[in-house]
């Protein structure tokens, strides 16, 4: 399942995976994650959240550093594969108005790799 | 029924302020079992003379004069009982309130007379390694293996059992030449005794039926765990929460020091009936509970301030309404908001870096679910603060202060009270809502 992901013509460099609870204890690595992979020439970075359970405020504030700094190197961060629930917690806190959020990563890479 | 003396002609003033103590710590045992707050009726003559064990001596000690109602006795027309008759008492010999310590060492009996030398080395350091840290005891006596110590108040008593439980579990016997490691029974009673000297020996002794039944209590306990009676434990209570009076009275904040649970009725010989018994444990070294208590439709436990005690938390909620066969998918806002809670109490209740505990409680009134978070550091209302901008450039949006916004959002209701010394939060919320379903379209 997970390769057929990886198939639609993401390399792992630029793609990272969420997957369980993203919650207070798993956001480091996750942000540590994210910001590695930020420090590359790679123009866009997906994060799929197809695996993920849900997202709490930490995964949220990660997610956050990584768009700035995303913005200041001149790269793309682009979410994709959200279940209601975190659909839901990236509505409430008004990220999806700041963020570019897709159904699904096939569809993310056919717009935006 | 708690029974606080054992002979009823020798009731004075002291046994009467002891049986107060008894009383407000029971109270206050009971109220904290079922979750609910203790109130003090006192129906007394304010008028009549009041001594140690009247209603102002009970009224002294209760300390919280927002939970306290006075009934006028001479309004009701009911006459004032008369004073106790004098002392008496046989003379030489002194009736006294004390904290009780039986305990005896398990497998003592089987050890061979070879192995004695070994065992009193033992012995040394377990009495080197307690010379720190035990209460003071008033007086102490040992046949062999077995340890008779009394002192003045409940806590120095239950310093003094856990110093010595604490010894025995720090000093191996198998490093005297043991073949096996030394448990301990250790039991805590409290009550009047008499204290008088052997006729023959001239020894000083503390004898009655109170002694009896502590020496009683001893054999059920379980080895390196220390059991109080319902007396010692309401005393100790009574104690703590005197302290705790007098700490917030100085502007401070008290931390419990020992944590009583449980364990049922035993039966003693047919004189002593049944006598209901607890585990008497620190709060500090042992931290929060492993597992939480669930029972039908509440549960309780306590957590480490550590953010990712929320996992544990969110375990025992979705195993508790599981019972009640509510899915985990449905519970997944709660385990988002309990780890928004957790992280902003870990983040702002305490300014040390030392060990705390948050106590969670979680309630289901048909589809009504509600937790109630309590700590007991600094007063902080969360809900208090600005909600965040939700509408900024991500350049200008603050990293922070979003956790108690998705709270409120994925919450039905969110409430704080400051109830001294605990900052409490209360999240509501029906399972009838939708899983991350908005109550209204913005």
């Amino acid at each position: 399942m997970s390769d057929d992901k990886a198939d639609a013509g993401v390399a792992a460099a630029n793609l990272v995976r969420v997957t369980g609870k993203l919650d207070v204890v798993a956001s480091k690595a996750f942000e540590a994650e994210l910001l590695a992979k930020l420090d590359s020439p790679e123009p866009v970075l997906f994060v799929d959240f197809a695996d993920c359970a849900y997202v709490s405020s930490a995964g949220l504030r990660a997610v956050l550093i990584a768009a700035k700094t995303a913005k200041r190197g001149d790269h793309r961060l682009i979410l994709a594969g959200m279940n209601p629930i975190v659909r839901e917690v990236f509505k409430v806190s008004g990220f999806d108005r700041m963020l570019v959020i897709e159904d699904d990563l096939a569809t993310a890479v056919a717009k935006h790799g | 029924m708690v029974s606080v003396a054992e002979d009823r002609d020798r009731v004075d003033d002291v046994v009467l302020g002891f049986g107060n103590r008894v009383i407000d710590g029971t109270a206050r045992l009971r109220a904290e079992q079922l979750g609910a707050r203790p109130f003090l009726i006192a129906a007394c003559d304010p008028l009549a003379d009041s001594g140690p064990g009247g209603p102002a001596d009970f009224i002294d000690h209760w300390g919280d004069p927002t939970r306290l109602r006075l009934v006028d006795l001479d309004e009701l027309g009911i006459p004032t009982v008369p004073g106790l008759a004098p002392d008496t008492m046989v003379a030489g010999v002194e009736q006294r309130i004390v904290g009780l310590l039986f305990a005896d060492i398990v497998g003592f009996a089987r050890l061979d007379d070879a192995l004695l030398p070994q065992f009193w080395r033992f012995m040394a350091a377990v009495a080197g390694h307690m010379r720190d840290a035990a209460g003071q005891p008033s007086s102490q006596r040992s046949w062999g293996d077995a340890l008779f110590i009394t002192a003045a108040d409940a806590l120095a008593t239950a310093d003094y059992a856990m110093a010595l439980a604490g010894a025995f579990a720090a000093v191996d016997a198998r490093q005297f030449g043991l073949p096996q490691a030394m448990a301990i029974r250790i039991a805590l009673h409290a009550g009047p005794v008499f204290a008088g000297r052997h006729p023959m020996t001239g020894e000083a002794m503390l004898y009655g039926g109170n002694v009896n039944r502590a020496a009683r209590i001893e054999p059920i306990t379980v080895p390196g765990q220390v059991y109080a009676s319902a007396q010692f434990v309401a005393w100790l209570n009574a104690e703590e929460s005197a302290a705790e009076a007098e700490t917030r009275l100085a502007g401070g904040v008290y931390r419990p020091r020992y944590r009583c649970t449980y364990r049922g009725v035993v039966e003693l010989a047919k004189r002593y009936g049944s006598q209901a018994v607890y585990e008497v444990a620190t709060w500090r070294a042992e931290g929060p509970m492993a597992e939480a208590r669930i029972d039908g439709t509440r549960l309780a436990m306590t957590l480490a301030n550590d953010p990712a005690e929320h996992r544990r938390l969110a375990a025992a909620f979705v195993d508790f309404l599981g019972r009640h066969g509510i899915d985990e998918a449905r519970l997944v806002p709660f385990e988002i908001a309990f780890d928004e809670v957790m992280t902003n109490i870990c983040r702002y209740a305490w300014q040390d870096a030392g060990q705390h505990v948050i106590e969670v409680r979680a309630e289901l009134a048909g589809d009504l679910v509600r937790v109630t978070f309590s700590d007991d550091g600094i007063a902080f209302d969360p809900l208090a603060g600005e909600p965040t901008g939700l509408d900024d450039d991500i350049e200008e949006r603050e990293i922070g202060g979003l956790g108690i916004h998705l709270v409120r959002e994925l919450m039905d209701e969110l409430h704080y009270v400051r109830d001294e010394p605990y900052n409490r939060l209360i999240l509501t919320k029906r399972l009838a809502t939708p899983a991350g379903a908005p109550e209204e379209e913005p």
